[in-house]
């Protein structure tokens, strides 16, 4: 099992806040809830591309986190943890999902193959948050991981369960739509 | 035809010069690399067809031919998979003049392997470890194998997946799209237009078209089933869930075992239970303007407003409700 | 380092993700070579861009209410999982069947703001022993204001007091309709969101499917109209608003769905 993320904080990151939740103290939980939703909701809304979708995640990230926490030991930060939850949660539902193609393409052959998109008025400058909404599945979560995040290609390639090679290859790829959505 | 020597050795040349104008000549390959049981094999290419076999042995080996003379095929290691690659050259190539690889990948059986193509058909056969494939274009199929996690995607292919496995995700946009065989957890079966048939056993089923009809003959297990106008046909004894379509009909044949539990809703489509004799099932049907009615023979149809019935058949074991906005409901025997 | 090198190296560099010894080769071929520096420089401009996005991004709804009602109740000391670091297993899935969030989200409402004895209910369609006040049909787009307006097909109100519409300000108990309506303009702007995203998207979905999906909306639009219409002249009717609310999922699911082709 790899270790990844891991911040050697002081002492123990099991807060009294942490503490309370694990003992099953809903109002402790809230607190927690209240401090990182913001985060993790950004996270959710740039990998999924959807709004709707994203607050679904979101609530599926701290219900998740509500189950597993008491295996949260303080070796990270509680943000770190949670936001590691979070990229699980997402990357699974992304599979009970149903339509994944294009999720991950090795060859940059495929050049053929694409369709960046362009706003309806090519005048408008789309703006990235909408950029990185409409890149292909597959390619935006790798972009969001490494170049919002900042996730290693490793750890991104662990988690995806892909080739680092491959995982190079999206961000290549993710970087180059945007670059021409945003006219550049 | 009596042909002078000389112009038969032009006409081989002429052959040749126009075969290699065009690139179309094929090009054998033979390579393999030793490798161990497990990790993973990933194979790219771009069209042709893509066979990938799981037996015995320490290596790789990929035989077949290229498209053209100018494509490559590339074997290398990258952080613990072997990828073995079809690579055009960038840019000028012509996708149409070449027929694709057609190659054929033996991977020791334990191996994970993905599978990614644009064009190309794949077929994965016995092969155990974590199987992935996507295509854009061509036809996916997986089987024979007991790979734990199968995972198969199509824009406009078919897709059709024999299991024996815990998982199976198995899409097309416009392709059909079939699994059978044994899927321990649950099957997830997904398309747009294409029509969706699940005859695995499964522990759970989540299968869905927008307008291909979607056929679910699963034994048992919860099953999640909705599509918009296509038709939904159910058979399955022990099955639970929810069937939900706006205008597609609903059809659900055979059997309801004991603790049966479903949810049928539509919008417009006509609900028909067709039941073997000897049923016992309880369906609670509530509609807006259909009809509700039953020619069972034994049915018992209470009417309990303008727009409920209940209709009773046995001891009412199996318990189904039915919401239609205008679709009819009716009961019948097989 | 050689052109091609360089050029699958970029990505890296702009990174700064080049073993030192690359990076130095790299940048003495970005010396002397124009197309690579502009490259480079491109990539490096887009990394800015993200740099400065927020870090955080606060939804447009409350969440908490949603993940309040699924937290299941713990004791202190139960056995504990171990840390995962790892990509999660198949089990731990949303169960096939929930309560939709509108309703979840009705109930709150509702018991926030009328009487105990309601609260208990169910939170649709069940009638107290009073009379109920009827709001303003579906087509309405503006709620009635201010005092001397009478809500249309208010019928027996007590005293007839004015009710403000629509918001259910203690005023009783209210229709199936109008307790579903917060909930469908909540689809309609997840429809609009999706609807939206989907047109940016259209281009690169093959015609055969762009025609299958417009199609399947009209189905579902005209079924979420006739719904519609029905439920105006039996607000009352939970079955229409769930028929409803069905075919709103619908209609959600499709569009999510189509998103992500």
């Amino acid at each position: 099992m790899a270790t990844m993320l891991v911040e050697r904080d002081a002492p123990s990151a099991v807060t009294e806040t942490v503490r309370r939740a694990q003992q099953g103290d809903v109002d402790a939980f809230e607190r927690l809830y209240r401090e990182n939703v913001d985060r993790i909701y950004a996270l959710c809304l740039r990998m999924s591309g959807d709004g709707v979708r994203a607050q679904e995640l979101t609530q599926d990230v701290f219900v998740r986190a509500w189950e597993k926490l008491g295996g949260f030991e303080g070796k990270s930060a509680f943000s770190t943890w949670l936001h590691r939850l979070a990229v699980n949660v997402v990357l699974g539902s992304r599979r009970a999902d149903g339509i994944r193609v294009g999720k991950v393409f090795g060859t940059d052959d495929l050049e053929a193959y694409e369709t960046p998109t362009r706003p309806a008025d090519p005048g408008d400058r789309v703006d990235l948050e909408r950029a990185i909404a409409t890149l292909p599945p597959g390619a935006r979560t790798v972009f969001v991981l490494h170049d919002v995040e900042g996730y290693k290609h490793e750890e991104i390639a662990e988690l995806h369960g892909i080739a680092v090679g491959t995982c190079k290859a999206q961000l290549h790829r993710a970087r180059r739509l945007l670059r021409e959505a945003l006219d550049r | 035809m009596n042909i002078p020597m000389r112009f038969k050795t032009t006409i081989a040349a002429a052959a040749l010069l126009a075969a290699g104008a065009t690139g179309a000549a094929a090009q054998q390959v033979s390579e393999s690399r030793s490798t161990g049981p497990t990790g993973s094999v990933e194979v790219h290419a771009v069209n042709g067809r893509i066979r990938v076999v799981g037996g015995g042995g320490g290596q790789v080996q990929v035989t077949g031919t290229l498209g053209s003379s100018d494509e490559r095929l590339e074997l290398e290691n990258d952080e613990g998979a072997l990828v073995v690659r079809v690579v055009l050259p960038r840019g000028g190539h012509n996708y149409r003049s070449s027929r694709g690889a057609d190659l054929l990948v033996r991977v020791p059986s334990r191996k994970t392997v993905e599978v990614q193509a644009v064009s190309a058909d794949v077929d994965v056969q016995g092969v155990d470890g974590t199987t992935e494939v996507q295509t854009v274009s061509g036809s996916v199929r997986v089987a024979g194998g007991h790979a734990r996690e199968i995972s198969a995607a199509s824009r406009s292919g078919e897709v059709e997946v024999t299991a024996d496995a815990d998982r199976v995700e198995a899409v097309s946009v416009s392709g059909s799209v079939r699994v059978g065989g044994s899927v321990r957890d649950r099957v997830e079966a997904n398309s747009v237009s294409g029509e969706v048939s699940v005859t695995a056993s499964a522990g759970e089923v989540e299968a869905g078209s927008v307008s291909g009809t979607v056929t679910v003959a699963s034994m048992r297990g919860r099953a999640e089933i909705h599509s918009v106008s296509g038709e939904v046909r159910v058979s399955g004894r022990g099955l639970s869930g929810e069937f939900q379509t706006v205008s597609g009909s609903i059809v659900l044949t055979g059997d309801l075992a004991r603790g049966a539990d479903l949810e049928l809703t539509t919008h417009s489509g006509d609900v028909t239970l067709q039941l073997a004799p000897g049923a016992s099932v309880e369906v609670q049907a509530t509609t807006f303007s259909g009809d509700i009615s039953t020619d069972y023979r034994g049915a018992r149809l209470v009417r309990e407003s303008r727009r409920e019935a209940k209709i009773t058949v046995g001891g009412g074991d199996a318990r189904v409700t039915v919401h239609t906005f205008s679709g009819d409901v009716k009961l019948t025997g097989r | 380092m050689t052109h091609e090198q360089a050029i699958e190296r970029l990505d890296d560099y702009a990174s700064g993700e080049l073993p030192d010894i690359e990076r130095r080769l790299m940048e003495r071929h970005l010396e002397g070579c124009g197309a690579c520096r502009a490259e480079a420089e491109a990539i490096r401009a887009l990394l800015a861009d993200v740099a400065a996005l927020p870090v955080a991004v606060a939804p447009s709804a409350d969440l908490w209410q949603g993940i309040a009602g699924r937290l299941e109740p713990r004791a202190a000391g139960a056995p504990v999982p171990v840390e995962e670091t790892n990509v999660i297993s198949l089990d731990s899935r949303r169960k096939v069947w929930q309560p939709p969030r509108w309703a979840l989200q009705i109930a709150a409402a509702l018991v926030m703001v009328v009487g105990s004895s309601l609260a208990t209910a169910k939170y649709l369609g069940r009638r107290p022993a009073g009379p109920v006040a009827t709001l303003p049909s579906v087509a309405a787009v503006t709620p009635a204001q201010g005092t001397g307006q009478e809500v249309e097909g208010t019928v027996g109100a007590s005293g007839g007091r004015q009710v403000a519409a629509p918001a259910p300000a203690g005023s009783g108990q209210m229709t199936a309709l109008a307790a579903f309506r917060p909930a469908e303009r909540e689809y309609q702007q997840a429809v609009d969101d999706l609807a939206r995203v989907l047109e940016t998207r259209r281009a690169s979905l093959a015609p055969e499917t762009v025609t299958t999906l417009e199609r399947n909306l009209a189905i579902i639009d005209a079924a979420i109209a006739e719904s519609r219409a029905a439920l105006v002249n039996d607000p009352n009717s939970r079955e229409l608003t769930e028929m409803l609310s069905s075919t709103y999922d619908a209609k959600v699911q499709l569009l999510r769905r189509a998103v992500q082709l």
